[in-house]
């Protein structure tokens, strides 16, 4: 499978999928004028990826993979997919695979900040809270 | 209403118009040194309500075609906090859900708000809608106040809906 690069927009964030070497990257703002169309063909591949590692290993004790999130807004819509593509992810995760979630935030009042937490819960991943430096 | 107007338009809304009067506010924010944590929250707020605002109106605009009711959006500045305010039709039958929406929104204690919009949002993660139905609660979330609603009578289909809500810098 081929690695997936989307340049940011003004208004939708940056996606690096590094399948090679297991990195997930979404970086920016997130609030794109048609949220589905954009996170379709995203989340296409990330369940083409993880069914396709299923269908491959069995057993994902010593697996790795990267997730980082570093997003300085995002719409309610977008909160949606990126939950989705987490569920994926956790797939993985449930079969033994350690799932690095890291999340960066500005400030702690910062709304990005409890967005992370939320997203956490709602996933049951704990996720690396990063103040952005 | 008292206050100053620092962002308004009247008319339909899109994904465009959106990005114009976000820049509007935020030329106001630069030019009187408003701190960034409380930009985004109004961000926030004003960015939900006129993605709701122009979603719902684009899915009624057959019922509209011969109405003279346009969607209004506003910003108004009082002493250190900010109201914003959005309108818009909507038919009578949609309103009844949405009221009871808000009621329940308008009901939960700041712990029970956190919860609800969790659930909601693992209840929505696989919903055919481009929104999973959190924006509103999202709304109430950030800016940790009630929301302020009405609905007027336009005819025996629709009505004219406003929300109003207050943010403030703490």
């Amino acid at each position: 499978m081929e690695n997936l690069f989307i340049e940011p927009t003004e208004f939708s964030p940056k996606i690096i999928f590094d399948v090679k070497d297991r990195k997930f990257e979404l970086v920016g703002i997130s609030r794109p004028e048609d949220v589905i169309a954009f996170y379709e063909s995203i989340i296409y591949k990330v369940e083409n990826y993880i069914n396709g590692m299923i269908n491959e290993h069995g057993d994902f004790n010593g697996f790795k993979f990267h997730l980082k999130f570093d997003l300085s807004y995002m719409n309610s819509a977008s909160s949606k997919y990126i939950l989705q593509i987490l569920d994926h992810f956790k797939q993985l995760f449930k079969k033994g695979a350690e799932i690095n979630v890291d999340w960066y935030y500005d400030d702690i009042d910062d709304q990005i900040f409890e967005d992370g937490e939320d997203l956490s819960d709602v996933i049951k991943i704990p996720f690396n809270l990063i103040p952005r430096k | 209403m008292s206050g100053n107007v620092i962002v308004q338009y009247k008319g339909f809304f899109d994904y465009g118009l959106l990005n114009k009067l976000l820049m509007d506010f935020m030329k106001y924010v630069e030019k009187n040194n408003i701190d960034s944590y409380f930009f985004k929250k109004v961000q926030i707020v004003m960015v939900e309500m006129l993605e709701n605002n122009y979603q719902y109106t684009h899915l009624i605009e057959d019922e509209l075609k011969y109405e003279n009711f346009e969607p209004e959006f506003k910003i108004v500045n009082s002493d250190l906090d900010f109201k914003v305010i959005a309108s818009n039709p909507i038919l009578t039958n949609d309103a009844y859900q949405l009221k009871a929406h808000i009621d329940k929104i308008n009901d939960f204690s700041r712990e029970d708000l956190k919860t609800n919009y969790k659930d909601t949002l693992k209840e929505g993660m696989y919903i055919k809608n481009a929104n999973s139905g959190t924006g509103l609660i999202r709304i109430a979330k950030v800016s940790k106040n009630k929301i302020n609603y009405s609905f007027r009578k336009i005819n025996n289909k629709l009505l004219y809906y406003t929300i109003e809500i207050l943010v403030a810098p703490k």
